[in-house]
């Protein structure tokens, strides 16, 4: 077969495939960034090998009222799975808040979100996909514990743990970690 | 929420950007390959008959056990499928291959051109000889035990 050639597969629909990955992939993507710390590459790779895994069973998938949460599921899976696979993800130990000699100057919001995602990036692998799934996905708990099999208890404590250190890495000493829910699943 | 969460939600939500380009065309282009790997293992698989296990023993050049378990261990295959191959999960299942079923030939034609995500093994890092030795490996264990060992599947 050659590599220009027409998709191997029999009886599968396309252009609802190629629809479904114009219309969730810009978002996807952006899931993908994020969990995988900004590495543009990484995501990049996860995200078309979660896409390959759904076109295979795109017949079955393309049913479901969310297919995008089955493309989901498989990157957040595949996020944390790569990471125990390869080892070569240790921690970067957080260094303590205000140190930076710019940090006075954090007041602008770009810098901020600056420091917010490399924080971010700086956290172990399931407590950043605890984090991207409340707070980008939003996601509820429960939702975040069905994806991730885990508890809802367990979820919520990642979920502080993971707050607390991103607060320790900007060097913010604002509230601690709500629990109310607001708008949409996060709290 | 506190302000916190408020702003990290803003940061997540100001990450965003448009996909790739060529998106599409890597999700094809990954597919095929996935195609041509599955059918290569099935033709492997049927060429040497199947799973008959009498063949399979006799099929296979000899092996040394000991230095199987050695390179198992060593090169990473147990970090998927178990130390002693009872299996694993990596993207999905990582199969059993404690007195694998499967042929040598086909055996190592899944080391050479693995299906789905499994590092491939050429003959530059894995030599004819190795691919013998833990297969050789794999085959002195004891391989699944039958329901009626444990007692609580009994009860």
């Amino acid at each position: 077969v050659s590599e220009d050639g027409p998709p191997d597969v029999i009886g599968v629909d396309d252009s609802s495939f190629d629809d479904f990955v114009a219309g969730s992939s810009a978002r996807l993507f952006t899931t993908a960034r994020l969990l995988t710390g900004g590495h543009r590459a990484e995501a990049e790779d996860l995200l078309q090998g979660a896409y390959e895994r759904a076109y295979r069973r795109w017949g079955r998938i393309s049913r479901q009222a969310d297919p995008e949460r089955y493309v989901r599921q498989i990157l957040v899976n595949a996020s944390i799975d790569r990471w125990r696979r390869l080892r070569r993800h240790p921690e970067i130990p957080l260094p303590p808040g205000g140190t930076d000699p710019g940090a006075a100057d954090m007041a602008a919001a770009v810098a901020d979100r600056d420091l917010l995602l490399r924080g971010l990036a700086a956290l172990p692998p399931r407590q950043r996909a605890v984090l991207v799934l409340r707070y980008f996905e939003d996601l509820s708990e429960a939702q975040t514990a069905l994806m991730l099999g885990c508890s809802a208890g367990t979820v919520k404590s990642q979920t502080a743990r993971g707050l607390a250190r991103l607060r320790e890495f900007t060097g913010d000493a604002g509230a601690p970690y709500s629990g109310a829910r607001e708008g949409g699943g996060a709290p | 929420m506190t302000d916190f969460e408020r702003r990290l939600r803003a940061a997540m939500a100001a990450a965003a950007e448009p996909a790739p380009a060529g998106l599409l065309d890597g999700i094809h282009r990954r597919h095929r390959r996935h195609v041509r790997r599955v059918a290569t293992a099935c033709v492997a698989v049927l060429a040497v008959g199947g799973l008959d296990v009498a063949a399979r023993a006799q099929d296979a050049p000899a092996g040394d056990a000991v230095n199987g378990k050695r390179l198992f261990l060593a090169d990473g295959c147990f970090e998927c499928h178990g130390r002693v191959g009872e299996g694993g999960a990596y993207n999905g299942t990582a199969p059993i291959l404690a007195k694998t079923a499967l042929p040598f030939e086909g055996f190592k034609m899944q080391l050479r051109n693995p299906v789905n995500e499994m590092p491939p093994y050429a003959d530059a890092v894995m030599s004819e000889q190795e691919v013998a030795d833990i297969y050789a490996y794999l085959e002195s264990l004891s391989g699944r035990s039958p329901v009626k060992d444990f007692p609580l599947l009994n009860n």
